[in-house]
């Protein structure tokens, strides 16, 4: 297992609430969990992941905690492209440039549903072709 | 953990009055009137800052005067979809401009500011929004340790990806950042962490926060009236906690625009359970939403203090409600048709407001009163793809196919985009039930003048349409 020099970022984890201690006023699944707790801070000590250690945090208090993560990342990203949302972009283009040409035919088009994604497509390469 | 309290969830829950007084600075029993009433206005003042002083305040905090642009693009398509001559301009104002990215940052540079003139050494705010960067930013550029305690996880230990942008945001202005698994208990933590450090509450819902919003409410009466001689028709405000709808309307009030209408918005997440383990990463939007709009609107005094100095119902004029789809699909259509990436929760109040305006004249101003900063987690595709890989279907097609926990539905196209309105009376019957209730009072009839005049004010009314209302609720 990897070792953790002290002064290391990490981030620790602990129950502040097992089940049986937590509020009355709760759904069904919620009452079966523990109440749990993250922090980072720089390990006061050296440690390993999995082992208690004392962190001091950006205020520079001292928090102790089961090490859950050494070198914690933010992972969170973008995501997967979203052609539902794409399509509708691509749509709305359209309709905004068919409503300075048209604005009646544009406003059939906004009231009616979807228009077809494809034909959007084309209508915006049309559009960039005669730019 | 301070020495020899005992930190069991009983003993600290009910030491919570003496550790919420030690921590604000602000003693509310001053302003408490018989069973019944409260001199909100009283402690309103209490917090000694006028308009022109928190606007001081807050241009030394890089926060305010922010662009108020027009969306051209979207006028224009709201206007073909309404009858002719209909169809009002739509404003925005780019709060995402302030520090720390959205209008949350004036709601924390005068509780920062506060915190250190009354020399607490740090400062804490529970929260799982932009507030939490909010604070974070004020406390690094005013010199204070900040404490951000938010709901991050379930129990499996994923957390909501909006909320870990938020806490990454919190971390990168030097905050400590508690990370908690779902429930209520937040309070507690918040409670616990309050004690042990001594710092001030930076609660969103003190009249620090709320006066700090005032100064949006009077820059866009101010800059719309520069602009057409006159304050907007109407102002959108994104609903959560009641702070956004109370700050803005109070400035509206100040700048002298009393008659524009104040339209709260917030995204439907009816059927969903807040404090549910399992569905807590079954939304897609974690806050602006009814399962905090519709609870502070009945109730508001459930906050982090003993009484909450955001009051919607003393301010909104209307309530409506979006589906969250059409929600993303208004933060697309201000990306593609206005070269505007941002929220995409605090377009909650674009999206009612692209419908609103359909039903006001070409002539009218409706102003959509925020936008919020976007970014890793933070975005439609980000929150889509989660919603996608915690089973729930994204999928084209109008409100009515949308489901919360369920089923997401994008609009077809831009007429799909509706609201649903909130009945603000049967809204303000469970606030009067409950206030009574509350106050043991058994019988509308035992009620004073004084009282009646009260609740009159804490739901907008006459006294005759109060009483006339009391009198429905009652039978």
């Amino acid at each position: 297992m990897e070792g953790c020099e002290a002064r290391r970022w990490v981030e620790i984890g602990f129950t502040v609430l097992e089940p049986a201690q937590r509020t009355a006023r709760l759904p069904e699944d919620t009452t079966r969990v523990p109440y749990e707790a993250r922090v980072r801070g720089f390990a006061v000590g050296a440690c390993r992941l999995g082992d208690e250690v004392e962190v001091k945090t950006l205020t520079g208090r001292r928090v102790r905690g089961r090490v859950v993560a050494l070198d914690p990342c933010f992972a969170h990203d973008f995501g997967r492209p979203v052609l539902e949302l794409i399509e509708a972009g691509l749509e709305a283009r359209a309709l905004l440039r068919l409503l300075g040409e048209s604005p009646s035919a544009a406003a059939a088009c906004a009231r009616g549903g979807a228009i077809d994604s494809e034909a959007a497509a084309a209508d915006r390469a049309g559009g960039e072709a005669q730019a | 953990m301070s020495a020899g309290l005992d930190t069991g969830y009983q003993a600290v829950m009910a030491r919570s009055t003496q550790i919420l007084r030690n921590a604000s600075g602000l003693d509310y029993d001053d302003f408490r009137r018989g069973r019944l009433c409260f001199d909100y206005e009283g402690l309103m003042a209490a917090t000694g800052y006028s308009l022109e002083q928190v606007a001081d305040v807050q241009r030394r905090c890089k926060v305010g005067g922010t662009p108020l642009l027009e969306l051209s693009n979207l006028t224009r398509l709201a206007r073909s979809l309404a009858p002719a001559g209909m169809g009002a301009r739509i404003l925005v104002k780019d709060e995402a401009a302030n520090a720390s990215g959205s209008f949350k940052a004036r709601r924390a540079s005068l509780s920062v500011q506060e915190s250190k003139r009354a020399g607490y050494p740090g400062v804490i705010a529970a929260t799982s929004g932009n507030y939490g960067a909010a604070v974070a930013a004020m406390c690094a550029m005013q010199g204070q340790c900040c404490i951000i305690v938010q709901e991050t996880f379930d129990s499996r230990g994923v957390g909501q990806p909006e909320i870990v942008e938020k806490g990454r945001a919190c971390e990168a202005y030097g905050a400590e950042v508690w990370q908690m698994t779902v429930g209520p208990e937040l309070f507690y933590m918040h409670l616990r962490l309050l004690e042990e450090s001594g710092y001030f509450n930076a609660s969103l819902y003190t009249p620090f926060s709320v006066s700090g919003i005032e100064t949006l409410g009077w820059e866009v009466a101010q800059e719309v009236r520069g602009l057409t001689g006159r304050p907007p028709a109407a102002v959108v405000v994104t609903h959560a906690g009641g702070g956004n709808v109370t700050g803005t309307a109070r400035g509206l009030r100040k700048a002298g625009a009393g008659e524009t209408q104040v339209i709260a918005a917030s995204v439907d997440l009816s059927g969903l359970h807040m404090a549910s383990d399992t569905q807590f990463n079954r939304k897609s939007f974690t806050t602006g939403h009814t399962g905090f709009g519709m609870p502070f609107f009945t109730n508001p005094d459930r906050a982090d203090v003993p009484h909450n100095a955001a009051r919607p119902l003393r301010y909104a004029h209307r309530y409506v409600t979006v589906n969250q789809g059409a929600v993303f699909y208004t933060t697309q259509l201000l990306a593609v048709l206005e070269g505007l990436e941002r929220g995409p929760a605090g377009n909650t109040s674009l999206c009612a407001a692209f419908k609103l305006a359909q039903e006001m004249p070409a002539d009218e101003v409706i102003v959509v009163q925020e936008t919020e900063y976007t970014g890793a987690g933070k975005h439609p595709t980000a929150q889509l793809t989660f919603a996608r890989d915690n089973g729930v279907r994204v999928v084209r097609g109008p409100a009515t196919l949308d489901k919360p926990g369920e089923v997401i539905a994008i609009p077809e196209s831009p007429e799909q985009v509706a609201y649903a309105e909130i009945d603000l009376q049967r809204v303000r019957a469970s606030y009067l039930r409950g206030r009574l209730a509350a106050a043991e009072v058994g019988d509308y009839r035992q009620l004073s003048a004084a009282e009646l005049e009260y609740l009159a004010e804490e739901t907008n009314l006459t006294r005759e349409s109060c009483l006339a209302l009391l009198k429905r609720a009652a039978e």
